[in-house]
């Protein structure tokens, strides 16, 4: 009976919270900046944990959630309630970290951070780290998605709003070329 | 087995999946294979780590209202918006002023006296100023 109970205050919450959730996305479609705000807060923190696995510099990750929070307010009217407000942010923080990775080809900063964290073999690990940076910043994201994110094709497809096809070729080459990279390191 | 094929496979390899024993087998025998497969995991281990610094991936409390400044005012959409609708303000203008240079001139009313004033003249001038003549 008490964990029906919990049960049934859980369902309820869930539900509160999608509630809250679509009524503050109806007042910012209606131009109410204190109920963007809100759902900002709502959803900073998973915004900043994505930006900061593309990037380094703090100003960076904070540009990067900027930037997203800026294209769901101009964005709003696109979202669909059929798939939760959560993912369809995600999608655009992907593009943004995606587009800003793309803005700044040669200048291998996102995965410069962590050669000097503790390692079995800091030589080594520092030594990969750079190879990782002659990667091409598209080559860079899918494989962050792949190996840093642990996503399936079909995961990074629906997330992007890509094909699978077009994950898989990217995929290919990606490992592909990272293999030539650490073949030659 | 060679190298290519067992490379080939341990980099289309799921992350932190086993090693199949034929590729392990050749593993132990060739150095650069080896070696290779540790720089392999080196560079996922490196992946899965953010390349932010823990501080970096949380917002400060100040940080929604900076979204909020940053947002489009009413005044720079309405700028926007007149902006995007000036193309189309500019083709009215061009297409009101060829209409208006090639319109025929109205016909002088000297000219309606002429005994050789055709019919059609008179009905013109009786169309465009028909509160004028005699």
């Amino acid at each position: 009976m008490h964990t029906l109970a919990r049960m049934l205050m859980g369902a309820e919450s869930i539900a509160d919270v999608a509630d809250s959730e679509a009524g503050l996305i109806r007042a910012s479609l209606n131009g109410d900046q204190d109920a963007f705000a809100a759902l900002v807060r709502k959803h900073q923190s998973r915004v900043f944990q994505l930006a900061g696995r593309f990037f380094r510099r703090p100003e960076e990750v904070e540009e990067v959630a900027q930037e997203t929070f800026l294209r769901a307010w101009m964005k709003l009217d696109t979202y669909r309630a059929d798939a939760p407000f959560e993912h369809w942010l995600t999608r655009l923080c992907l593009r943004c970290a995606y587009d800003r990775l793309r803005q700044r080809k040669g200048d291998p900063g996102a995965l410069e951070a962590d050669v000097e964290s503790p390692a079995p073999d800091p030589d080594a690990r520092m030594e990969v780290a750079k190879l990782l940076a002659h990667l091409s910043p598209p080559d860079r994201f899918v494989l962050l998605l792949l190996d840093g994110e642990g996503w399936s094709v079909a995961e990074i497809a629906e997330r992007l709003g890509w094909t699978r096809v077009n994950v898989k070729v990217r995929a290919h080459r990606a490992r592909k070329r990272l293999r030539r990279l650490l073949e030659e390191g | 087995m060679d190298c290519r094929t067992v490379r080939d496979r341990l980099t289309r390899s799921e992350p932190g999946s086993e090693v199949a024993v034929a590729d392990r087998t050749h593993l132990d025998a060739c150095a650069e294979c080896a070696a290779f497969a540790r720089r392999l995991e080196l560079a996922r281990e490196t992946l899965r780590r953010p390349a932010a610094s823990a501080d970096a991936m949380e917002p400060d409390a100040s940080f929604a209202l900076r979204v909020v400044e940053r947002l489009p005012k009413p005044a720079e959409l309405l700028g926007w918006a007149a902006l995007r609708a000036l193309p189309a303000a500019v083709v009215l203008v061009l297409a009101l002023l060829w209409i208006g240079v090639s319109q025929p001139p109205a016909p002088d009313y000297k000219d309606l006296l002429s005994e050789s004033t055709s019919p059609d003249l008179v009905l013109t001038y009786a169309a465009l100023a028909p509160e004028a003549g005699p």
